[in-house]
């Protein structure tokens, strides 16, 4: 499988005092699941937003599809074409992406930016609101809708221009259950029909459920570890250094326990009594 | 569930656009905004280094800086004025301020609104005396209602002079303003106004517009980012400007919100129109040892400049 994104010793920083990736190695394949988790703070999303031409890297290179780039290339058009119609992103701050009067004209917005004819994207536009159950919003403006449905509309709106490359930041933060168990469902089937996605989290329950490849970004802002899902999920010792997980105490008949703080793991019973 | 076209690879070409669009423009405000937040950062890392300025108490630095504002417009002198241009470039370099970076932002500032602002106050028609450059010649002078037109049209030595020392003002006084946001936390000088009886309800509006403007910085740069990730050539301007006023609508209501939200928990927490700061530190020795020197400097400037 080619590769859509490889970096190379890639690092970044915001102000000389502020580090936000350093070192940064990794390749995504065409076609594959990747989830990149950390605690706040990490820089995941600093990692996504270089993955997707919104900044540059200050050190080493990010590569699309074999070809390089910079800052400059985004002013070549062809490439700049090519590569914002493959990559979807859907930011953390849904209200920050959604910017058209209601939620049709969110949806039709991309594909008519490409060019497509009307039709067309009112076509998709509609089966895209079926599938995201969107039906009663259509022409609600994005503000008068729940967390949940907003980031429903944010999906869907990068969804109607059918872009090759899914990259979620935090997809989960703010859900209720069951706008989190839809999301789930919603991105392991797009993986199924053969959409490479990227997502950035630190719910782990979302990368027991989706069974991907792991990058595991540390506080010292550097990738920490990759492996499958389970092997990473298997490794307390690796999330707890990492701050995915923390061991709280827990008092009950008179007995303090320490219990990790995530279901999926086994129940463990340790520390002080 | 999941539609047919998802299922399939693209098949439909993006169109090529058909005119230039207006991405410059986002992407200048992108950068703006960016580079707005960069600021805000940066100058949050200088006011926590271990400089001269850094060290003293903020209500210090804003008794200097009101002073030597005060100063720098009452004297006339382009000396003098060299001469306090100098103390401020030491007194950065003794607060670990990057001098070149500090100093490029300063020229910038000072050029738009001291040089080429006043400028035109350098002819001869403003500033009377001997000519220098000489830009139109008449044959003779006119009068019209109060208006006079000289004979020649010039810049002259005593109005450039006037430039020359109203644009170091500007400088200086910016020099000022630099000095005090880079070596002093914005909640200090907040503390430090407090302290010195400025009304609460300015400091309250102070304070609340600028977590704002930060807040709003970032949720515009945000959008402009989402807006290229989906929005690469194509494009009119009729466009460009229904996403920017719905942007602007959606600010100003999130805005009104915010402070809504922010009243009541002020209110929920026992605010009843009164600011309460927690007790702040004494000045310490270092501290009236700077206001001391300062004092004789500014009366010495003010003895032999005046």
């Amino acid at each position: 499988m080619r590769a859509i994104f490889e970096l190379k010793n890639v690092g970044y920083q915001y102000t000389d005092t502020r580090k936000a990736l350093s070192n940064i190695n990794l390749s995504v394949p065409e076609g594959e699941i990747l989830s990149i988790v950390g605690s706040n703070g990490s820089g995941k999303s600093t990692l996504l937003h270089l993955m997707c031409g919104l900044i540059y890297p200050m050190e080493g290179s990010i590569a699309y599809k074999g070809i390089e780039f910079q800052e400059k290339s985004f002013k070549k058009a062809a490439f700049n074409r090519e590569f914002r119609s493959s990559i979807g992103f859907v930011f953390q701050n849904s209200d920050a992406q959604l910017f058209c009067p209601t939620v049709l004209d969110e949806l039709i917005f991309g594909p008519l930016q490409l060019g497509y004819p009307k039709n067309l994207a009112i076509e998709r536009a509609d089966e895209v609101v079926r599938m995201l159950h969107l039906e009663a919003y259509t022409d609600r403006p994005s503000y008068m809708l729940s967390s949940g449905e907003k980031k429903r509309v944010a999906i869907g709106a990068v969804l109607t221009t059918n872009p090759e490359v899914l990259i979620f930041d935090e997809p989960m933060s703010g859900l209720d259950p069951k706008t989190r168990s839809f999301i789930i469902d919603l991105i392991f089937e797009l993986s199924q029909v053969g959409k490479t996605i990227i997502v950035a989290t630190h719910h782990l329950d979302l990368v027991d459920y989706l069974k991907s490849r792991v990058v595991v970004l540390s506080e010292r802002h550097t990738i920490e570890k990759t492996g499958s899902s389970d092997e990473i999920l298997s490794d307390t010792d690796l999330l707890i250094n990492a701050n995915l997980i923390a061991e709280y105490s827990h008092r009950h008949n008179g007995t303090v326990h320490k219990h990790l703080s995530l279901g999926f793991l086994s129940h463990r019973h340790g520390g002080k009594s | 569930m999941i539609p047919s076209f998802l299922k399939e690879k693209e098949t439909v070409s993006p169109a090529k656009p058909s005119s230039r669009r207006n991405f410059n423009f986002v992407d200048r405000t992108a950068k703006n905004m960016a580079a707005f937040l960069l600021t805000s950062m940066q100058q949050w890392n200088t006011s926590r280094r271990t400089g001269l300025l850094q060290g003293l108490d903020a209500r210090v630095k804003v008794i200097f800086v009101l002073a030597y504002v005060i100063l720098v417009s009452l004297t006339h002198k382009v000396e003098f004025q060299l001469i306090l241009s100098g103390l401020f470039f030491i007194l950065f370099l003794a607060s670990k301020i990057n001098p070149v970076r500090v100093y490029l932002k300063i020229a910038g500032l000072a050029f738009f609104f001291g040089f080429l602002v006043f400028l035109p106050a350098a002819l001869n028609l403003f500033s009377p005396g001997e000519i220098i450059f000489l830009f139109a010649q008449f044959e003779h002078e006119r009068k019209w209602l109060v208006y006079h037109i000289p004979k020649e049209i010039g810049i002259t030595r005593e109005g450039l002079n006037l430039v020359a020392r109203i644009s170091l003002k500007v400088f200086n006084s910016i020099s000022l303003t630099f000095l005090l946001t880079s070596t002093t936390g914005f909640e200090q000088v907040v503390k430090a106004l407090k302290m010195m009886k400025v009304p609460d309800i300015f400091l309250l509006t102070l304070t609340l517009s600028y977590q704002y403007i930060f807040i709003f910085s970032q949720t515009i740069l945000e959008t402009y980012q989402a807006l290229k990730m989906r929005w690469w050539e194509r494009g009119a301007r009729a466009e460009t400007n229904a996403i920017l006023s719905g942007r602007m609508g959606y600010l100003f209501r999130k805005s009104w919100e915010k402070y809504d939200q922010v009243y009541h928990s002020m209110v929920a927490r026992g605010y009843t129109g009164e600011i309460s700061l927690y007790h702040q530190d004494a000045l310490k020795m270092k501290d009236y040892l700077f206001l001391f020197i300062a004092a004789v400097f500014f009366a010495a400037c003010l003895f032999f400049f005046l």
